[in-house]
């Protein structure tokens, strides 16, 4: 393990366990409120809070060509401090593998400012607003309902083919009245030269990308969401491709009813080729919380497809590729959720392949 | 004759409106769950859906721009398990996992607070400018305690039609 993940890693276990500490001072205290989602520790004057997600997956009966086994999933570590009334700082720290190495990722690392509800502005890099399933669940496998998550929504280092970071500013807020508007809007870096790159630290061109979203979630339809969202960009590849991306989603989430669709089309036009790359993207999620007494048992099944461009080499010269999965959700307890599924794959040239995986999810 | 008469009457009508009015709206208001905030929140009336913007966490601020702080009973009170599956239509693990996504989202800067009973809330509450709690209204102490009891869609706790009630 390199020097510094090893001294990361301490300090972080450092700090996890004054917040046990301080859990167990809280409840001695009887008319200290304890907070539902998670222990605030004082140290020095900026309460901050912890909180870590990890999973672990057994693949049962794997592809066709691949082994069956364990696979250590990410450990995501996930702080925040709140600083005053207006500003707060949130960051996400992931240890994933990398093969059999395990690699360190700041995935989110931004300074809010929120003036109020109908508006806040972050700075820093944080995730694109551009498509719902990011800024569900983030890098947490506990939070969302299946193991994996939608081919179009996974990160760029999976490689996942849609922008999902961002680094620049990000300006939110809901608007209220009966519709429930909420808007995002951003201005930042952009792609990088290569599909897995996120520009951290510089920018390769002096064009920003443009993230913006706006959405409805009406009081008359409680549990319903819809929103409509653009991306666009001048990528500075080999040759610059100028990238306009459009994305729909919507969801219904009440009671044991969990519903969730997203499509997006990606398109990347190559001006000095006159060539245009068309990707579109979907999956559909669908979920429902069986009537067991005291049993926490969910049952899904998600349907996916990309439609790609297999020449783009920008993205990796993806194929089409269709999927569906089916499975369940056992939340053991509010912190431990235990989940099966089946899945089956079709990537174009390739005969039709499933797997069989199991996870166990935590929160902590 | 008559006079005793009149007076059997109208001791009669003072039972029967004793009867009719007072224990009821005692009954009834003793089944209800309240809301009440500090007394200085400028708000006395609260609309359903304002009330789940709230406790969903979409609606952080008071009209005063003062961050809300949530609090509930703990965990398997009737008092919390009711409220969450009348406004909110939804269990209390479900409620729980709504935060904390909410907080991983960066949608929240922290989950709503558990009192530990009915008298540390009604403490917090009054210690507390920008807290809103919910408790049996049945536990809401007379008297100037610190305390308001917001109205729901303009009905108060013991009113016909008011809609958290057991």
């Amino acid at each position: 393990m390199p020097r510094r993940v090893r001294l990361i890693a301490v300090v972080l276990l450092a700090a996890i366990q004054v917040s046990w500490v301080h859990r167990a001072a809280l409840a001695a205290d009887s008319d200290a409120p304890e907070d539902m989602t998670s222990t605030t520790m004082n140290i020095g004057k900026t309460p901050f809070q912890v909180q870590g997600f990890g999973n672990v997956d057994w693949i049962v009966s794997p592809y066709k060509g691949q082994q069956s086994g364990w696979e250590n999933g990410a450990f995501d570590l996930f702080i925040t401090s709140h600083l005053d009334e207006h500003w707060s700082v949130l960051s996400e720290l992931v240890f994933e593998p990398s093969g059999n190495e395990i690699s360190t990722d700041l995935e989110r690392f931004e300074f809010v400012y929120e003036y109020s509800d109908a508006f806040k502005i972050a700075a820093g890099r944080v995730h694109n607003p551009f498509l719902q399933w990011p800024i569900t669940y983030h890098h947490g496998l506990f939070m969302q309902i299946p193991i994996q998550r939608p081919i179009m929504a996974r990160w760029e280092d999976e490689p996942g083919l849609w922008p999902m970071h961002f680094v620049g500013l990000l300006a939110q807020g809901r608007l209220f009245g009966a519709l429930g508007l909420n808007y995002a809007f951003g201005v930042g870096n952009g792609r990088g030269t290569s599909l897995e790159v996120v520009q951290v630290g510089s920018d390769a061109n002096n064009n920003k990308a443009i993230t913006a979203s706006l959405g409805v979630s009406p009081d008359a339809l409680q549990g319903f969401e819809v929103h409509g969202s653009t991306y666009v960009d001048r990528i500075p590849a080999d040759t610059t491709l100028e990238e306009n991306d459009y994305a729909v989603s919507s969801s219904f989430v009440r009671g044991p009813v969990d519903l969730r669709g997203e499509w997006s089309q990606m398109q990347h036009k190559d001006q000095a080729h006159s060539i245009t790359y068309t990707t579109q993207g979907w999956y559909v999620l669908g979920a429902y919380r069986l009537p067991i007494h005291g049993v926490t048992l969910r049952p899904y099944v998600l349907v996916e497809g990309i439609n790609a461009p297999g020449d783009e080499t920008f993205l990796g010269n993806p194929a089409d590729e269709t999927a569906w999965a089916a499975g369940g959700r056992w939340d053991v307890s509010r912190w431990v959720a235990l989940k099966a599924q089946y899945r089956s794959d079709k990537i174009e040239g390739i005969e039709r392949t499933g797997e069989v995986r199991a996870q166990l999810a935590v929160n902590f | 004759m008559r006079l005793g008469r009149l007076a059997c009457g109208g001791a009669a009508l003072l039972a029967l409106t004793a009867l009719t009015l007072i224990p009821a709206r005692a009954f009834s208001a003793r089944n209800d769950i309240a809301l009440v905030v500090h007394k200085s929140n400028p708000m006395s009336d609260i609309s359903s859906a304002e009330l789940r913007r709230i406790f969903l966490g979409d609606e952080t601020r008071w009209s005063t721009n003062d961050r809300i702080t949530i609090l509930l009973l703990p965990p398997g009170t009737e008092e919390r398990e009711m409220f969450l599956h009348s406004v909110l239509k939804m269990s209390d693990d479900d409620f729980v996992r709504h935060w904390i996504s909410l907080v991983f989202q960066g949608e929240a800067s922290a989950g709503p607070k558990t009192a530990s009973s009915a008298a540390s809330m009604t403490k917090l509450v009054a210690g507390l400018p920008a807290a809103v709690g919910v408790l049996g209204a049945a536990d809401v102490p007379s008297g100037d305690s610190g305390l308001k009891v917001l109205r729901i869609d303009g009905k108060a706790p013991g009113e016909d039609g008011y809609r958290l009630r057991r």
